[in-house]
């Protein structure tokens, strides 16, 4: 067989799925967090299919972005990019290794004050200078969907943010993606442009994470947090509550007999 | 049926890669459907004989009346693939009614209004003949290029946004 290339026929390839597990791991390492336990993981990378935050307000994504965000920035991966639309109202204290300087140093801020900012970002993210970012945030999702409800529009705004993503992967260079986390605040009552919503979203994003209120047990208060690693791999859920100084526990569900509270976790913060 | 294409692409390479990112495509969208007929289909047009209509028929099974849609766009060398120095790219496919529609391979999207009804908004389909057009011609290497520099490709991505306003 001849095989002869045509010149001036390129083809860019449909990205290639991102390696299984490794953005909901990124996640799944947060959520499990358990100071030296992952010491060992030091050259995993970082990224993994694009992963969804679901939640109503206070129920404590932020938090888990920004700890996300500190997880990355310290696996000598590159800097990390933080879209949302107000500054955070105070940064979490951090516990351990996160209240290393180094790694907040590594965690870009940017504050789109509109949809249309965020348009004009995500487009023109290419033309930015400086090394690509491992792992790209946004929290507040449904304040920028919210100026434009036309499904096309929003889906637009996903589709970018996704493309984006790709190309900071592209940029990173061979063996290395840029993750894609987005958080997103559910209402209590869900109505039919909602359903349509999460139905565009889901198709978008293979991984989600929802947090809802719930307990294990009678009396008991706090977050279910359930990871769904967009059928590459198994349910995981978790038990989340915020002790009266702010700071995140993290326990696996239902809670193993003993204390509840022997995850760590960074402080809250403040919630949009 | 549209045996022009195996004319048109006597002349090209296949890397193992690309198989892999079609072949992910097509077991993402329909993981219980045997990839035998799509791999013989690439195979001919690899050694550049007659297209079965084994091939085509399977196209046509998968994607509905969007197959024979987007092989006439592919023909017509319809799809450009716009570049710039960053590296990032967007395609632009002349519909048929003489307008350009924005597509996004990385994520599956397209301007289009089909898009939006069809694939979004019902979930008939799972993607409009822009899109299968791309992809095929991806498979197929052959589009149009066109290189632009990263401020134009800026406005390229933005002016979406603003035909949509």
């Amino acid at each position: 067989m001849v095989c002869v290339c045509v010149s001036g026929c390129a083809v860019a390839a449909i990205g290639p799925p991102y390696s299984t597990r490794r953005m909901a791991e990124t996640l799944r390492r947060v959520l499990t967090r358990d100071g030296a336990a992952w010491s060992g993981e030091e050259n995993t990378p970082v990224a993994g299919p694009p992963l969804l935050l679901l939640g109503a307000p206070g129920s404590g994504k932020t938090t888990l972005l920004f700890a996300a965000a500190l997880e990355a920035a310290g696996e000598g991966q590159g800097p990390v990019l933080f879209l949302t639309r107000r500054p955070l109202q105070s940064l979490p204290r951090g516990t351990g290794t996160t209240r290393d300087p180094m790694r907040l140093q590594k965690i870009r801020f940017q504050y789109p004050p509109s949809t249309r900012e965020l348009f004009r970002l995500l487009c023109s993210a290419h033309e930015a200078p400086g090394p690509a970012p491992s792992l790209l945030l946004l929290d507040g999702l449904e304040e920028y969907l919210a100026e434009d409800p036309e499904p096309q529009e929003a889906a637009y705004l996903i589709a970018l943010l996704l493309d984006t993503a790709a190309h900071f992967s592209h940029r990173l260079g061979p063996g290395r993606d840029c993750g894609l986390m987005v958080a997103l605040q559910t209402q209590e009552e869900a109505d039919s442009g909602d359903v349509l919503l999460l139905a565009l979203l889901q198709r978008y994003f293979p991984a989600q994470c929802w947090l809802q209120p719930d307990a294990p047990g009678p009396g008991e208060h706090g977050l279910r947090a359930c990871l769904e690693p967009g059928g590459l791999g198994p349910r995981t859920e978790w038990w989340v509550t915020f002790r009266s100084d702010g700071e995140m526990m993290i326990a696996p569900w239902p809670t193993q007999a003993g204390d509840p509270s022997s995850g760590k976790g960074s402080s809250s913060g403040g919630q949009p | 049926m549209k045996c022009a294409i195996s004319y048109t692409f006597l002349k090209t390479s296949l890397e193992p890669s690309d198989l892999l990112n079609m072949d992910w495509l097509i077991s993402w969208l329909f993981p219980e459907i045997s990839l035998h007929h799509y791999y013989l289909g690439i195979l001919c047009i690899y050694v550049g004989c007659y297209v079965p209509d084994e091939y085509l028929l399977s196209l046509k099974f998968l994607f509905g009346s969007s197959a024979t849609q987007a092989l006439d766009l592919v023909d017509r060398q319809s799809i450009t693939l716009i570049s710039s120095p960053s590296g990032r790219h967007v395609y632009q496919v002349l519909g048929s009614s003489g307008k350009t529609y924005t597509c996004l391979a990385s994520c599956h999207y397209c301007s289009c209004p089909a898009f939006a009804f069809s694939v979004l908004r019902k979930s008939d389909s799972i993607l409009c003949k822009h899109l299968l057009a791309v992809y095929l011609s991806q498979v197929m290497r052959t589009c149009q290029q066109l290189s632009v520099s990263d401020k134009q490709l800026t406005d390229i991505l933005l002016m979406e946004k603003k035909q949509e306003a």
